[in-house]
């Protein structure tokens, strides 16, 4: 029995992922077959068709929010609490990081457990232009966790989906720190964001697929 | 290399191999030494020494088939299409499907074959190291000198900088590993779905895995080690190399104790304890550096001496995995060892390399690259803090009596057969499945003999198995290697024919206290074949 390069080897040799010699071992044995080069150029289609290549070098720009990946072990970065999301009148959702197949409008929880302590509830969305604030609008409507509404031990954030269908990416945090409402929008969650950059804050985001109307959710 | 070249190489190898057989069996060793002078460790005498005690004492049982690959004659080759062959072509190739017209003299047999796999690692496991650029460009390369000090000195580089300097090679990695492992299109095109940046999923995803600490081992730290291991010739003469004397302990003492390592230790100080068999090492390594490239060397042929012990032994594809996952296990313990030694010495080592933009990249790319390939649940993308090289269990951590060790293997054994290797790296890794498989359930549940279980605790599937799971954590990369040659076996028989066959093979090794198959073949040579796919893969670097 012969061990021939397996599709694996070849897709980590046009990534660049081999050690030297075992490269050169694949470009020798390429270099003898045909056949391991038509595999080859499949190879590099499907890798091409995946995604584009260029790394985009964008310039620097204000501080960012920094949003962990939906389901990532929040826990894992020393902070107390996680934050789940129940959903209401939609379906478990497929096995890809989205929490839940709801319809347009559909309502879903975000929990807190009582370690999330009692800062202040910040809930952001992903819209074309990146992550942004939509609770709260202003000071007046601030609220601490201790001031929503309960269900068992833990606090309970109720939202909802827009009309639009596709995925939403939605954040909730809590802040114990202070928010100068002073300040513009865009120096008003600085420190906020430096928290959160560093994984000091209890987070958890999630991804919720909107359906279309004529859909089956 | 010409064909012709090829051809009197291969005979000048194979004649000089006959020739030091004979002289080693009247007692001369200066012939094989020559044979094997590629091995690092031919240049050191002590553990020359032991190489040739251990030719003299260890006759390979290699199948018919290997036996004429290094003997056949030139008459019986075919000669190529293409005459100028490329210096990395499998030189055994050529010989593949010949048959051995006279006896082999085993001992022969060997040295040819340490010989040739002499030159083989020489030239894929060094000398193509050699060849690899990093290109210094002074900007990227101060920019990323800057954010290194950030890690070193909070354990917090300013991650808008890190993830736009990276955001490309990070996207290329994960993009490799997601078709590499057949992701799913889902997972691929949530997180490949944009243009790579600061910005994407996948950029927060990487970063979080730098930050993320299991055992205060923080990603970025073995990123760290792995730029550290771009800075020499090779990266096991870079890594010994960037070790204080303090690390040097810790790895002396790793190999005097772990697994087979402990066998090799203990063929150079059979008078000594543990503890000093690990102090010599260390002793040995300070006084000369290049005596640990050695000691790996030795460590790797001896394991190919094990295996070709074996009967009907031999395929070159084997004991090239076996080399592989040798030394890329030796490349892992000592990142491990660097990793959790002064953290002063490994940030002296990084900004140490010229071109620490490119080396940085390359680093980060294959610590990405593992952590996407080692996830077991490709549902998703890995979670952070998923990829940890585990230092060595220290021998009060190895839990079972010297009796027990072959239950414990056998049903290891059986657990591979039985399609149940994915689970039971999980199990070793998180302690559970994630899911409530039957199959699973029973292994634990019926075929574990109560010896492996621990004692005076209840044996549910949490609590009765930590004995198990340890030994597991410190030894299953070793016991699939261990069990290549009769998984490959097992693999090669048919399917449905495979039951008398299969029962040979297990029954040559296997401990009574553990149910042995009675039927299921085909799904156990259908098993064999998964398991060898998934050990054999070329980029394999730690079989945990």
């Amino acid at each position: 029995m012969k061990r021939q390069v397996t599709e694996g080897e070849l897709v980590a040799y046009v990534g660049g992922m081999l050690d030297p010699g075992e490269a050169e071992r694949v470009r020798a044995e390429l270099s003898c077959s045909g056949s391991l080069r038509q595999q080859l150029a499949i190879v590099i289609a499907t890798r091409q068709l995946a995604a584009s290549v260029e790394a985009a070098n964008d310039p620097p720009r204000e501080a960012r929010w920094h949003i962990p990946s939906p389901g990532a072990g929040i826990t894992a970065f020393g902070v107390r609490a996680q934050v789940q999301a129940a959903v209401f009148g939609g379906s478990a959702g497929p096995a890809d990081g989205v929490a839940a197949v709801v319809r347009p409008l559909g309502r879903f929880a975000v929990t807190l457990d009582p370690s999330a302590g009692d800062g202040w509830v910040i809930v952001l969305r992903e819209r074309s232009d990146g992550w942004g604030v939509v609770f709260p609008p202003e000071k007046e409507l601030a609220l601490r966790a201790s001031e929503l509404p309960l269900r068992g031990r833990d606090r309970v954030v109720d939202l909802a989906v827009g009309v639009r269908p596709g995925d939403e990416r939605w954040c909730v945090v809590v802040f114990d720190g202070e928010i100068d409402w002073t300040l513009g929008e865009n120096e008003r969650w600085e420190a906020l964001k430096a928290r959160l950059a560093k994984r000091q804050v209890p987070v958890a985001s999630l991804r919720l697929r909107v359906l279309a109307d004529d859909d089956d959710a | 290399m010409r064909w012709t070249d090829f051809l009197e190489r291969r005979e000048r190898r194979a004649m000089d191999a006959s020739g030091a057989a004979v002289e080693l069996g009247r007692g001369e060793a200066a012939g094989a030494a020559s044979l094997l002078c590629p091995w690092r460790f031919a240049s050191h005498p002590d553990l020359l020494g032991v190489m040739m005690d251990a030719l003299r004492a260890t006759e390979s049982q290699p199948a018919h088939r290997w036996r004429a690959l290094p003997f056949a004659p030139r008459s019986a080759f075919k000669v190529p299409k293409v005459d100028d062959l490329p210096e990395f072509y499998h030189r055994r190739e050529a010989g593949w499907g010949l048959t051995a017209r006279s006896a082999v003299d085993p001992l022969a047999w060997t040295l040819e074959s340490l010989a040739f796999f002499a030159e083989e690692v020489d030239l894929r496991e060094r000398a193509a190291f050699t060849t690899r650029t990093f290109a210094t460009r002074p900007d990227r390369d101060d920019a990323c000198r800057k954010l290194w000090a950030e890690w070193f000195r909070t354990g917090f580089a300013d991650r808008d900088r890190w993830t736009r300097l990276f955001a490309g090679p990070v996207h290329e990695a994960a993009k490799t590993a997601l078709l590499a492992r057949k992701y799913p299109s889902s997972v691929r095109d949530r997180l490949l779905g944009s243009a790579p940046s600061a910005e994407s999923e996948l950029s927060e995803l990487a970063y979080d895995q730098l930050l993320f600490a299991p055992s205060d081992l923080p990603g970025w730290v073995d990123v760290a080690t792995r730029v550290v291991e771009t800075g020499g010739a090779n990266p096991v003469d870079a890594l010994v190399g960037s070790l204080d004397p303090a690390g040097l302990l810790v790895a002396g003492h790793c190999a005097a104790r772990r697994g087979h390592w402990a066998d090799t230790a203990a063929l150079l100080a059979e008078d000594c304890d543990l503890d000093r068999r690990g102090d010599r090492v260390r002793d040995q390594v300070s006084r000369d550096p290049a005596w640990a490239h050695g000691l790996v060397d030795l460590h790797t042929a001896l394991r190919l001496l094990t295996m070709w012990a074996l009967p009907n032994s031999g395929d070159p594809d084997d004991a090239w995995v076996s080399i592989r996952s040798n030394r890329g296990r030796a490349r892992g313990r000592l990142r491990a060892v660097l990793a959790r030694g002064s953290r002063d010495r490994l940030r002296d080592g990084v900004h140490s390399v010229p071109g620490l933009h490119a080396r940085t990249s390359q680093a980060l790319s294959r610590h990405v690259y593992r952590w996407f390939m080692d996830n077991d649940n490709q549902d998703s993308p890995p979670s952070p803090g998923q990829l940890a090289t585990p230092l060595c269990a220290s021998v009060s951590l190895v839990p079972f009596a010297a009796e027990d060790v072959p239950a414990a293997r056998t049903w290891t054994l059986l657990v591979v057969l039985r399609g149940q290797l994915d689970r039971l790296e999980r199990w070793v890794r998180s302690g559970s499945t994630g899911d409530r498989d039957t199959r699973w359930g029973e292994l634990l549940a019926t075929a574990l003999p109560p010896a492996l279980r621990d004692p005076g605790r209840p044996s549910d599937a949490e609590g009765g198995h930590r004995r198990l799971r340890s030994w597991l954590a410190a030894e299953l990369g070793m016991q699939l290697e261990r069990e290549l040659p009769r998984l490959a076996a097992i693999a090669r028989l048919p399917p449905d024919a495979a039951k008398m066959p299969g029962l040979r093979l297990l029954q040559r090794e296997w401990d009574a206290r553990v149910p042995l198959p009675s039927g299921g073949f085909p799904a156990i040579v259908e098993a064999a074949r998964l398991a060898l796919a998934k050990l054999g893969r070329a980029d394999a670097e730690e079989l945990t």
